[in-house]
């Protein structure tokens, strides 16, 4: 109150700028649908799925995945070559300045290997994405069952 | 009265040749009918009939309870086949969720002798033991059957179904990758490969060609 208008105004500009930073950074990706295929508990792998939008004028390049609950998560394209069903890891996965990547079934997908206890429908976890820049975001991931059909059938 | 009788010569004739062609058609469809209808197929399906069911040459696997699991097994109901491993996070529960999905769209009492059994044929015995196949399996539903077994063996199945897989390398953990294909195989009670069903599958879709399939070929 007592503090000058020239020492408070400054303080009160860097605090909003801060905060608007903070929520920024926060909002890089916009993540839909995000949830894990529920499987056998014996399965030693499980399959996750999210919509992951870009709401930056910059490309983001994601380059790991990350969850407690499993040994360790990589991202894998399935593709049909040769009259069978191929699956590759990728490297790094790019989301375009205002575009979207969709992990769905059929195509790619988070691999999640040896989850560390048995994990049924219901079960949250919290995957964190990393990018080539540096910057993470974690993201809670629901295990459901899966929906009937396969591929095209579901996207519609 | 020449002119007059003649018409009716012709109409003797016409009555006579067809009375003929109607015997004649319905023999015919009677032996059509006792022959089975092998050589010709069922229209407007989602699935690849073979015209002429195709024995199965033997092969020697196991059932995911150590039982011994060969041509001779897959008589006596219609059985279908997918061929995956339990490493597979995505194609192949994606597969046994569109069998348990189909499964309950068909007659599915194990004492009904209709009732098709949906069996998993693993291509990856070095990892899949018959234990983790049942529990793997039984988790869609604890009708269905997992098999397995020797390389060679598993190659006399898939080489003559049309089945490809391969593995890729192994990574610095140890895990790898097997491609392979993601058709389901219709074997008919005879134990003869009768349709392949491609993807994209669609539960119902299934379900409603499977029994086209049997009533037209009967079982």
């Amino acid at each position: 109150m007592l503090l000058p208008r020239r020492v408070w105004q400054p303080l009160l500009a860097l605090c909003l700028l801060t905060s608007f930073a903070i929520v920024q950074a926060d909002e890089m990706l916009d993540i839909d649908n995000a949830w894990v295929a529920e499987a056998p508990p014996v399965a030693p792998v499980m399959a996750g799925y999210m919509e992951i939008e870009n709401e930056t004028d910059k490309l983001i390049r994601i380059t790991g995945v990350s969850c407690p609950d499993f040994e360790k998560v990589e991202i894998h394209e399935m593709s049909m070559s040769g009259g069978m069903m191929k699956m590759r890891q990728i490297e790094k996965l790019d989301v375009p300045p205002h575009g979207k990547v969709a992990l769905q079934p059929g195509g790619y997908h988070l691999m999640l290997f040896n989850p560390k206890q048995p994990l049924k429908k219901g079960d949250t976890l919290m995957v964190t994405l990393h990018t080539a820049t540096g910057y993470s975001q974690t993201v809670k991931m629901e295990i459901k069952e899966r929906p009937s059909g396969d591929m095209h059938h579901q996207h519609q | 009265m020449q002119t007059k009788s003649k018409p009716k010569y012709t109409n003797v004739i016409l009555i006579i040749v067809a009375v003929l062609s109607l015997g004649l058609g319905y023999w015919f469809s009677q032996q059509f009918h006792l022959q089975g209808r092998d050589g010709s197929i069922p229209q407007g399906l989602e699935a690849t009939v073979l015209d002429q069911a195709r024995p199965l040459k033997p092969f020697i696997l196991m059932d995911d309870n150590g039982e011994a699991f060969t041509e001779q097994t897959l008589k006596g109901q219609w059985d279908f086949l997918f061929f995956g491993y339990v490493h597979c996070p995505d194609v192949c529960p994606i597969a046994l969720k569109v069998m348990q999905d189909a499964w309950k769209q068909m007659p599915h009492d194990p004492a009904d002798p209709a009732a098709p059994r949906m069996i998993f044929v693993s291509v990856d015995p070095d990892r899949d033991t018959p234990e983790l196949l049942q529990q793997y399996v039984r988790f869609f539903d604890p009708s269905f059957i997992g098999v397995t077994g020797k390389a060679d063996e598993i190659d006399k199945l898939t080489g003559q179904l049309g089945i490809l897989y391969g593995f890729e390398d192994k990574d610095a953990d140890g895990n790898y990758n097997v491609n392979h294909s993601a058709q389901f195989i219709l074997i008919d009670p005879q134990g003869r490969m009768r349709a392949v069903i491609s993807p994209p599958h669609d539960p119902a879709t299934i379900a409603s060609n499977f029994q086209t399939i049997r009533n037209y070929y009967g079982d």
